[in-house]
């Protein structure tokens, strides 16, 4: 199985449902006990960036099956061993990603780390190889990574 | 100050915030519905649809990416013929705005095509089956279907949730209009 990956989304498991399957997804940040990289990534880029992120994860929390999520693509290579996948969203010609993996228990996703793309250089460059570095921490329940809720507001 | 009361803040203070949150919230919802339009149509993968309508993939592809195009009005009644829907585009207060996004899920998104849109291919048939008096009919009655058989005849199914009323429980009634 590949790391962080869901069975129920392998097309070759032919998932049976559960009667404790939540109905929205729960989205996460991966943090370590000094800092979340993903809330200190987001917090600095554009407020429409911001609210694009926002808004996706509202979005996609009720879309069932995550292949049919909006902005979401599969990865390759390495990344794809790792069971990693990522959020694109295009504003003013540059790409922000935010890279995750899905989470131990049903309808769970972590986000790992977030990027900008422009002209084939990632910002920052080695944020494939720490998404891989991080989605290994979570598996192996390494000790000082913790997961944090990120909270959607329905109100705004 | 919380987040949403310094976002508030900010949105009453600054048209460029103002901007972004509108657009943030269009920009995700629009090509949401897109890909709901293509994953409920008869060609529901980008390469079939593409091939059906003579359009490159990487357009379609474009336009259910949060952000990435910038729609025009007309791209959008492209899409909507292409599916055969109508498109409503309207302004609406902020309040209204979240409300419909909080409502909205990609997953039960349904919009009537055009080849099944009884109401607006004929619009007198619900006008003609209101006037039957369904409320006195039998009590436990929790679904109650009409169906257009054609222009003078229409058919009207009711179902009941009384295990014991068998003899109403599939009714069928067939009437002149």
């Amino acid at each position: 199985m590949a790391i962080g990956g869901y069975l129920k989304y392998n097309p070759k498991v032919i998932y049976c449902g559960s009667v404790h399957e939540p109905a929205l997804w729960t989205f996460f940040d991966y943090v370590t006990k000094s800092s979340n990289p993903i809330e200190a990534w987001l917090s600095v880029q554009p407020e429409g960036v911001q609210d694009l992120f926002n808004g996706l994860i509202k979005d996609n929390r009720k879309i069932d099956d995550p292949k049919k999520w909006g902005g979401s693509r599969k990865m390759k290579g390495a990344l794809k061993e790792s069971g990693i996948w990522e959020y694109r969203i295009d504003y003013v010609n540059v790409q922000y990603r935010l890279l995750g993996i899905f989470g131990h228990f049903r309808k769970q996703a972590i986000f790992l780390i977030g990027c900008t793309h422009k002209m084939k250089v990632y910002d920052p460059h080695n944020c494939l190889e720490t998404a891989i570095k991080r989605a290994r921490a979570i598996v192996t329940k390494e000790e000082g990574v913790f997961l944090h809720e990120r909270k959607v507001q329905e109100d705004i | 100050m919380n987040e949403r009361s310094k976002r508030i803040s900010r949105l009453k203070a600054d048209q460029q915030s103002r901007q972004s949150y509108v657009f943030s919230k269009v920009a995700v919802l629009v090509p949401s519905q897109i890909k709901a339009l293509r994953l409920t149509s008869q060609t529901p993968t980008q390469k079939e649809l593409a091939t059906e309508v003579g359009a490159h993939q990487s357009r379609l592809s474009m336009l259910e990416q949060p952000g990435a195009a910038n729609v025009t009005l007309e791209t959008l009644a492209w899409i909507a013929s292409i599916h055969k829907v109508g498109l409503i585009v309207k302004f609406a207060s902020h309040n209204e705005m979240v409300k419909w996004e909080n409502s909205y899920s990609q997953d039960e998104f349904s919009v009537i095509r055009l080849d099944d849109d009884e109401e607006f291919l004929q619009p007198g048939i619900h006008a003609k089956i209101s006037t039957l008096q369904v409320g006195s009919m039998a009590n436990g009655v929790f679904g109650i279907q009409w169906c257009h058989q054609n222009d003078d005849e229409f058919l009207l199914k009711a179902r009941t949730n009384v295990p014991s009323d068998e003899s109403f429980r599939n009714l069928e009634l067939v009437g002149n209009g």
